[in-house]
């Protein structure tokens, strides 16, 4: 049994600018699957990259070729423009900004796009790739270091974890040294679900680790809320 | 494969409750289910090859027997954190087959959709 709500249910009588600020707004997510949704089985697609023109069809190319592009990133901010008509088109972008994955520091990537809307979803994108940008400064970001000690889970560490984490500007680096073993386990699942990314884990001689962590531009606040770095 | 979690927050202070999520775990591991025991308050003392000598409950498995096979089954054990360090046991301790974690692992593994099923 499919999971996936077929485009022509989910585009159904939308506007055309609607569908396309969802497409948007879901790439800005790293939504693939839910920016999938909304393209016609027979999409036509167009990208000018830096290396030159590729085009493709169809829906599973198109995913992949997104896949690709905004898997790279370790965490990311994204976000999306105001989608706006040029006649029977529609106009929009992206943007993400973050951690690479290979760990060679923060990059930007941002794709303008030219879509066209059919009955069945989105049947034709133009796209305009700026490739992947290296932030030149990010590797001057300062570490941030801090050693936690002997605190565990019912000592106050993700608590602590956080306030280090939200003292670090965005993109930047936070190592943290643990003894307890209960926070050899926890440190990187906390990290994650803080939203933000463990780049390495290294074992000292004395049994302790090191996690270096990448701080994603959105924090957690203490209800749980996503919100903005300040 | 579906991931459960069985609690255990019994020692030897309660042979058939320390026995029976295991019991129930390791049916799962033999089925083919990914399969973890998750050792709170006296249950972490199971971890340990001190603690877990001698239990075993009438009508059910002797317990290290049983966790040696839960383990070759391919079952995993976590000890909490919290509880073990008042109880004095670290990661010298442990048993084969059992970590100490903390409970953002936990909450990390039920929110990636594994089950936790309270057996005893």
């Amino acid at each position: 049994m499919s999971t996936t709500t077929p485009a022509s249910t989910t585009t159904a009588r939308l506007p055309a600018i609607e569908v396309v600020r969802a497409f948007a707004g879901a790439l800005a997510q790293r939504d693939i699957p839910g920016a999938a949704q909304l393209l016609s089985p027979d999409v036509q697609v167009r990208a000018l990259l830096p290396r030159g023109l590729v085009t493709w069809s169809g829906i599973p190319e198109t995913v992949d070729h997104f896949e690709f592009w905004l898997g790279r990133f370790l965490a990311t901010w994204g976000t999306a423009t105001e989608p706006s008509l040029v006649e029977d088109r529609v106009a929009t972008s992206w943007h993400h900004d973050g951690a690479y994955a290979d760990g060679t520091g923060r990059h930007v990537i941002e794709q303008h796009a030219v879509v066209s809307v059919a009955d069945d979803g989105i049947d034709r994108i133009d796209l305009l790739c700026s490739g992947f940008r290296k932030v030149q400064d990010s590797d001057d970001l300062e570490i941030e270091r801090w050693d936690a000690g002997d605190l565990g889970c019912s000592d106050g560490l993700p608590a602590e974890l956080r306030r280090h984490l939200q003292a670090v500007q965005a993109g930047g680096v936070l190592e943290v040294t643990v003894r307890d073993p209960a926070a050899k386990e926890d440190l990187p699942p906390l990290t994650r679900m803080m939203g933000h990314a463990v780049e390495q884990i290294d074992e000292l001689p004395d049994g302790r680790l090191v996690v270096r962590i990448r701080r994603d531009a959105c924090s957690i606040e203490p209800h749980g809320n996503l919100g903005r770095s300040s | 494969m579906t991931q459960l979690m069985f609690n255990c927050t019994h020692g030897a202070d309660d042979p058939e409750r320390a026995t029976l999520p295991f019991v129930a775990a390791n049916v799962a591991a033999t089925s083919g289910q990914q399969a973890v025991v998750v050792c709170t308050i006296d249950g972490v003392t199971l971890g340990t090859d001190e603690g877990i000598e001698g239990i075993a409950s009438p009508q059910l498995p002797v317990l290290t027997d049983l966790w040696d096979e839960f383990i070759g089954n391919g079952g995993e054990v976590w000890l909490c954190g919290a509880c073990t360090k008042p109880r004095g046991i670290s990661e010298e301790h442990v048993r084969k087959g059992a970590r100490i974690v903390g409970a953002a692992k936990i909450i990390e593994t039920v929110v990636m959709g594994a089950t936790p099923i309270a057996f005893a």
